[in-house]
Formats: structure tokens, C-alpha cells, sequence
């Protein structure tokens, strides 16, 4: 084989190799239904917050955040399990991004939890406090999978709530309800759509 | 044998399919074989022969279970599979970035 030839071919296989192991970390990204499901949820409890905190529903906001996160820890856990089971892939970045999330979610628990309950985090405070830790969630999760989407998504929840902490107002459970949808389970629900998408290669024996 | 000779490298990953298999289980922990089809772009018969091949060289490993009643196989690299991998990739990029004088020098050690 000459030296150009061997070069050419050297250039292809590695470009092959490149498009293929990018693919297959690509799949990590395959967690859309949490995202979903979490938006959705959290969406109706800021929903539900805001009424309990008006006095418009006649329960403590306490009962609203313990029934949606009970509902939503319930359904994650074993939809958690579900996937790891059907997942035609398991990495080991896939085992970090829900580290991640897992985290997130837990210690937004006990920012809401322990915060609401000393005083320390005021009601108006706490959903400008949520965004940017969803933010920052968002962001970690960027350097694992779909880079521009979460980096975007990174960028759009420290602007929620950088604007929530400097306006702090009781309606802004209305605003991160909203925050919920477009930022957190619209998006979710796009990558469960591309999760479907066929690959691109098509390779020769 | 020239620097550039294609027959210097591991004549087991030396064919598309294989190098596409150890490339995409490398970049995971394990995989379906589904997956590896589905992502190769081959057919069952193909991509098992390929797999089998890499299983007695002791490249990958396999694994199988069931998912409720759907038999489901899964496939990972071995420390052997992914340093012969490493070992390809890094004899590829010293070809496609080798100079001539590399080459010369080469041959004369």
C-alpha cells in the first residue's frame, strides 16, 4: 500500500471510529422521560403552591410538596430501573447523569424542606434558589450529552433565576411552573423523541 | 514491511465491522446486539460472526439474560479488547501524522 493510500484509509477509519464512539455517547442522553415526568410534576406543584400560599387552596403548601414529590420520587424510581433494563446501552456517563439529577433532586429537597421549615430560605426566595441549582444540573449534564440543548437550557434557568432573586415575588411560582414546562419537560420531551432516531452510519463488511 | 504497511496492524480489528464494534463498546459499559446492529448497520448473521471472532480472541465478553420473556445479549470489551483498540487507534494516528523522515528513521532502527 503506498503512502498516500495508507494515509487516506488511516484517515478514514479513524473518522469512522470517531462518528461511531460519538453515536454511541450520544445515547447517554436517552433520559427524556424523567425529565418529563419531573417537569410536569413540578410544574403543577409551583401551580398548587401558589394557590396554597394565596389561601386559594385550603391546604399547607407542606401537603402540596410531600404528595408531588412522594408521586414523583415514586414513579422515577422504578422508571429508573425500567430503563437501565431496557437500555440497549449502559455507560458509564449514563451512570453520572443521573447522579447528577439525583442529586439535584435531593438537595433541592432539602433547600426546599429544611429552608421552608427554619425560615431561612423565604417562600418568595426559593424558586429564584431551585432555578439555578436546576441550572447548574443542567450545565454538568452538558459536557455528558446534547451540549448545545442543556448548555442552552443551563443558560435559560440562571436567567429565570437570577431574575427571580433579583424581583423576589410570590407570583414567581407561577413564573417557574412555567419555567417547568418550557425549560425542563418540553425539552425532555423532544429527547425522547430523537432517542428513537436511527443512526447515521452505514458501514461495508 | 513499510511504516505505512496496513499489515502491521491487529489483523483482528483490521476489518470494518470489528473495528465499528470495539469502537462504539469502548465509548460504553456494555451493549445490546441489537444496539451493535442497529448503530453497524449489518445484518444478525454478520454481526454475530464478527462478535464470535472477538469472543475467542478474548476482546469482548458476552452476556445473556432475559428482559420478561425477550432474550436479551449483551456485549462489553475486555482490558485485552480495549488496549488492542487503544493500540490500533494510536498506530492509525501515527500514520496519518507521520512524516517521512519518521518513516526513514524508523526503518533504519
Amino acid at each position: 500500500m503506498s503512502e498516500a493510500n495508507a494515509r487516506q484509509q488511516a484517515g478514514d477509519d479513524l473518522a469512522v471510529i470517531r462518528r461511531l464512539m460519538e453515536d454511541a455517547r450520544e445515547t447517554v442522553s436517552n433520559n427524556g422521560w424523567h425529565l418529563v415526568l419531573w417537569g410536569s410534576v413540578l410544574a403543577v406543584a409551583e401551580v398548587f403552591d401558589y394557590w396554597a400560599e394565596s389561601g386559594t387552596l385550603p391546604v399547607s403548601p407542606r401537603v402540596v410538596w410531600s404528595t408531588a414529590l412522594g408521586l414523583g420520587w415514586g414513579i422515577s424510581i422504578p422508571l429508573r430501573r425500567w430503563s437501565r433494563k431496557h437500555a440497549a446501552v449502559d455507560s458509564l456517563a449514563n451512570r453520572i447523569l443521573a447522579a447528577i439529577w439525583i442529586g439535584c433532586g435531593l438537595g433541592l429537597m432539602l433547600l426546599g424542606f429544611c429552608g421552608a421549615r427554619t425560615g431561612t430560605l423565604p417562600g418568595p426566595v426559593t424558586p429564584g434558589v431551585m432555578a439555578i441549582v436546576i441550572g447548574t444540573a443542567f450545565f454538568a449534564s452538558s459536557s455528558l450529552c446534547d451540549r448545545a440543548l442543556f448548555r442552552m437550557l443551563a443558560i435559560s434557568w440562571w436567567a429565570l433565576g437570577s431574575t427571580m432573586l433579583i424581583w423576589p415575588h410570590p407570583a414567581n411560582n407561577l413564573v417557574m411552573s412555567a419555567g417547568m414546562v418550557l425549560f425542563m419537560a418540553g425539552p425532555g420531551f423532544l429527547l425522547t423523541r430523537r432517542a428513537g432516531k436511527p443512526a447515521r452510519m452505514e458501514l461495508v463488511a | 514491511m513499510t511504516p505505512y504497511d496496513y499489515r502491521d496492524l491487529d489483523p483482528l480489528i483490521h476489518s470494518r465491522i470489528r473495528l465499528s464494534i470495539l469502537a462504539i463498546l469502548t465509548s460504553v459499559e456494555d451493549a445490546e446486539f441489537t444496539y451493535l446492529r442497529d448503530q453497524i448497520k449489518t445484518t444478525d448473521g454478520n454481526l454475530g460472526a464478527h462478535l464470535r471472532k472477538l469472543e475467542e480472541a478474548g476482546y469482548v465478553r458476552v452476556s445473556k439474560s432475559f428482559v420478561g420473556r425477550r432474550p436479551v445479549t449483551r456485549y462489553r470489551t475486555t482490558e485485552m479488547g480495549r488496549g488492542a483498540f487503544r493500540d490500533y487507534v494510536g498506530r492509525l494516528e501515527w500514520i496519518l501524522h507521520s512524516r517521512p523522515m519518521d518513516a526513514d528513521q524508523r526503518e533504519a532502527g
